[in-house]
């Protein structure tokens, strides 16, 4: 041993016991308890409290007496034309939406992927619409889809197409509502699949070059596949999100005209908040968080998305 | 050969230009038209055809202060959205370094369990919210937003918080506690500033989608606690609709995210992808 | 220090992956722990440096019992596979940190943190930041940084195996002189043959969570117990052959010319094994085998398959009817297709257990 001597913590215990030791295994349970009680105040207990809301008749409106009613709300559920309605209007918005978005943003990724002059500055404005408040996003859109006053229908004259009646008709109502959802989310999947496709290796392009891959073949075969987890990811987060499409659409036409915009959230909020019956409510949102389970469900086991989460999760 | 291949490089970059350009445009000139609109005097904004230069005003946004009450609502969502975000922060950091380093029985589930959140949409728990909270007398006060963008955010912080835990290799924590750290010293004297560029990271997005939250605000608020989006809303009313008013209040509720997020751009796609793709 | 380890055992789960070790270290020893990867080398080691706790057993460093002390508290330093340096700190703060967690004077601190980089000739880059060291560079660092604090005892998780061959074989030497004149007792674990061979004072070879063999390197080498060891070891690996115990103490194989007369104290383990019903094995290094002419008195003749000449010695593959082995020696002129002798001094032939199980009770 050298001669200078060892450098020693002070008052330290040299024989801890078992038991002291032992006293770790609770550290990661205090470590859980903050999140854990969170979640279960303010999230499992609400969640729970809505279960049995469902199953009863309340309204505040008629004072607060209400009575058990058993699954009355579910069965008046599955009659309910506008709710079924408004389920499939919301699977259309999502799958459309996020499928053009998807599109949109691979295109993107991939031309923003060379290396140019000035494409990073470009490449930064097409952040920008996902930070903006939704709520900013209705507004300045609504602004601008005004059919007398607005810009855009200003533009099209100038380029000799007539004036749309965007928002305010039945007929293009949605589709104005999913152009705006587009035009916000589609920079969250291309930030998105834009790391990712800078992250790929480089020698299997190089690889699929030299076998005379054409631009076409080399991106199906090459590019997709190894994009596949990133967008898998992108798309799955996406579909969630628009499921629950409220603020823009409240803004710009809630609901209407003639309900062609009614998305689910815009009706349960007039269910719960305009004639407060709450009771049904509650089992119409019941409903409607099994439909988005059901949704995940099946995206997930079409894409072994859990498989891809694993496997970055052992590398 | 040569002269065609240059042509052919020369058009393929032109056209690349302005497919980039119009794709910018295209994304950027709504945000233009509202940021412009905020400062346009109210005969301006309604002028037809639209007028691309004017005398730019501030009267919409002292508008803003003197009719919206925004001071308060600025105040409110500040209070709601900072702490709720510490308290996300906090809690959510604390689970996830447990699910990152120790061995926590059925941690998988518990963490599937704990993203599953992410997956609620809130429509669903804000009738009992709205129930709780008026039995318990705390409608529309800051603390029943406060509790629930704290749990909405929670999730979202265990996730991404401990795949940049993960990161850091366990070697390095193992080395400190060997050369004297106990715990706790180890976490704050090491890991804890490894992990400050994630923190802020994980931060801005979860202050981003409390400060952007409008659903929750709106129906658990009426008058007292109500955030910018609320009274954002508040300035469309179907008859008479203040255009430069809400476009002011557009702009100066998005200011705050965008500056966030733009300074911490490098850790994004980490944060948003719940940590699952590398930026 | 001498460190004690006392029939430990560790099970995650259900997984058992150290199944009672018990070995004595002795003050200032090199001891290295050799094993393919799961073999329960690192976790042992763990289990001294505090980071696992034993399920069962006791450790003991220098008399005292730490078997569940925290790391900070038994006074060991560690050096780590991919180092463990601090990111965010330059090379000076990171050989100094473990002297502020002990709280010691800023003085006496940078004193010693320059001698120490000086004597690992890391004088000039105290400054840099990790990211800016190159592999070797960071080992030393980490060395540094466990030697600062005089420690008593010096644990190493495979440190050298993320750099290149070249590197690795003289950070070898410059580790195995350091800690030798230094004289700290020293845990080593790799699974790298070579590295075991020349840095071990005592060498303990780990399989499933047994140490199977504890010796000095050439005590290994020369006299292995199993056949596990005597295939780790060695490259090519000691040549076996299935072997049965004769009455009169003799052993014999397969190829009647290998028979081995038994001396006093092999005979005891021979019996050992059998009584343990495990397989006998004859077992012969391929350098000591010879090559004579064919059909000579005595030899065995072998037919050539492949002759591999790497400079220094060649590696002759033989097959006798349906038994395989190799033979390595000087240059040669036997080719593939010829027929050559194979002669097997008597005293260089070695009884072998052909399972692990045998040496346990």
């Amino acid at each position: 041993m050298a001669k200078t001597g060892t450098v020693n913590a002070p008052g330290i215990r040299m024989d801890a016991t078992k038991a002291v030791r032992a006293g770790e295994k609770s550290v990661p349970t205090l470590l859980l308890a903050p999140a854990m009680i969170i979640m279960t105040i303010v999230g499992l207990y609400p969640l729970l409290h809505s279960l049995y809301i469902s199953l009863t008749n309340y309204n505040p409106t008629f004072g607060t007496s209400y009575s058990v009613i058993g699954f009355a709300n579910y069965a008046r559920a599955f009659g309910d034309g506008q709710f079924w309605y408004s389920v499939g209007l919301t699977l259309a918005f999502t799958a459309i939406s996020v499928a053009l978005s998807l599109t949109l943003a691979v295109l993107l990724a991939l031309l923003f992927n060379q290396y140019r002059f000035g494409f990073v500055v470009l490449r930064t404005f097409l952040l920008i619409p996902m930070l903006i408040t939704p709520i900013a996003v209705g507004i300045t859109w609504r602004t601008m889809m005004m059919p007398d006053l607005g810009i855009l229908n200003y533009l099209l004259s100038l380029i000799g197409v007539g004036a749309l009646s965007w928002a305010s008709s039945p007929a293009s109502a949605l589709a104005s509502v999913i152009l705006v959802d587009v035009w916000q989310w589609t920079p969250f999947m291309f930030i998105i699949i834009f790391a990712g496709l800078r992250s790929l290796p480089k020698s299997p392009f190089e690889a699929a070059a030299i076998d005379g891959a054409g631009h076409i073949a080399t991106f199906m075969n090459v590019t997709l596949p190894m994009l596949k987890p990133v967008i898998v990811i992108a798309t799955l987060l996406r579909i969630v999100d628009a499921f629950r499409t409220y603020d823009t659409v409240y803004i710009i036409t809630r609901g209407g005209p003639d309900f062609a915009t009614d998305l689910l959230s815009v009706y349960l909020q007039r269910v719960n908040f305009r004639i407060f019956d709450l009771g049904y409510g509650s089992a119409l949102s019941w409903i409607a968080l099994v439909i988005v389970l059901v949704v995940v469900l099946v995206f997930v086991n079409l894409t072994g998305f859990l498989k891809l989460v694993a496997d970055k999760e052992n590398r | 050969m040569a002269n065609s291949r240059t042509f052919k490089n020369g058009a393929s970059a032109l056209a690349a230009y302005a497919l980039a350009i119009t794709a910018a445009l295209f994304f950027a000139f709504p945000i233009f038209w509202m940021v412009s609109s905020s400062f346009k005097s109210e005969v301006d904004i309604s002028a037809y055809p639209p007028i691309w230069s004017f005398t730019p005003t501030l009267a919409n946004y002292a508008q803003l202060f003197t009719e919206l009450n925004a001071w308060q609502a600025l105040l409110n969502s500040a209070l709601i959205v900072g702490l709720s975000t510490c308290i996300a922060m906090a809690a959510g950091t604390l689970a996830a370094y447990a699910l990152a380093r120790f061995d926590v029985k059925g941690k998988e589930f518990l963490a599937f369990e704990i993203l599953s959140i992410r997956m609620l949409p809130p429509i669903v728990s804000v009738i009992p919210m709205f129930i709780i909270a008026r039995q318990l007398g705390i409608f529309d006060t800051p603390w029943l937003l406060i509790a629930a963008y704290a749990l909405s955010g929670l999730p979202f912080v265990v996730w991404v918080m401990r795949v940049f835990i993960q990161d850091i290799p366990q070697s390095i924590e193992e080395a400190a506690m060997i050369d004297g750290c106990s715990r706790f010293e180890t976490f704050w004297r090491v890991t804890l500033p490894l992990l400050l560029p994630g923190l802020a990271a994980t931060m801005v997005i979860v202050f981003m989608f409390a400060w952007n939250e409008f659903l929750l605000a709106s129906m658990l608020t009426s008058q007292e606690a109500k955030t910018l989006p609320v009274i954002a809303a508040n300035a469309i009313k179907p008859k008479a609709i203040a255009w430069g008013l809400a476009s002011a209040a557009g702009v100066m509720m998005s200011l705050p995210v965008v500056i966030l997020v733009l300074l911490m751009q490098r850790y994004l796609v980490r944060g948003l992808t719940l940590g699952a793709v590398k930026g | 220090m001498a460190i004690h380890i006392d029939t430990v055992y560790k099970q995650f789960g259900l997984l058992k992956v150290v199944n009672g070790v018990s070995v004595d270290i002795k003050d200032g020893e090199f001891f290295v722990m050799l094993g393919p990867s799961g073999c329960g080398k690192t976790t042992t080691l763990r289990m001294v440096a505090g980071l696992e706790l034993p399920s069962a057993g006791r450790i003991s460093i220098d008399g005292v019992d730490m078997t569940y002390a925290e790391p900070r508290h038994r006074d060991i330093a560690m050096a780590f596979q991919d180092y463990g340096l601090y990111p965010n700190m330059t090379v000076f703060k990171n050989i100094e940190f473990p002297l502020k967690i002990r709280k010691l004077d800023v003085r006496e601190r940078a004193r010693k943190v320059e001698d120490t980089a000086e004597k690992l000739g890391l004088g000039e880059l105290l400054q840099r930041k990790p990211s800016q060291l190159s592999g070797g560079q960071r080992q030393r660092v980490s060395l540094a940084r466990a030697l600062v604090r005089n420690p008593k005892v010096f644990l190493m998780d495979e440190p050298l195996s993320n750099l290149d061959a070249k590197l690795r074989a003289v950070m070898r030497t410059e580790i195995k002189k350091l800690v030798t004149s230094l004289g700290i007792t020293t845990i080593y674990v790799t699974h790298d043959q070579i590295e075991a061979m020349a840095m071990a004072d005592r060498i303990a070879v780990m399989s499933r969570g047994n140490m199977v063999q504890v010796a000095s390197p050439l005590e290994v080498y020369d006299r292995p117990k199993t056949r596990f060891v005597a295939e780790f070891i060695g490259s090519p690996p000691m040549n076996l052959f299935p072997a049965q115990l004769q009455p009169g103490g003799t052993v014999t194989c397969i190829l009647p010319n290998f028979a081995h007369s038994l001396r006093e104290d092999e005979r005891a383990f021979a019996t050992q094994i059998v009584d343990g019903k495990g397989g006998l094995l004859l077992g012969i290094r391929p350098e000591h085998l010879l090559i004579v002419k064919a059909g000579a008195q005595g030899a065995t003749d072998a037919l050539v398959e492949l002759v591999e000449p790497l400079g220094q010695t060649t590696n002759v593959y033989v097959s006798v009817g349906d038994v395989r082995f190799v033979i390595v020696t000087d240059r040669t002129t036997a080719r593939a297709g010829d027929t050559i002798g194979v002669a097997a001094p008597s005293e260089l032939l070695r009884v072998v257990a052909n399972d692990d199980a045998v040496l346990r009770h």
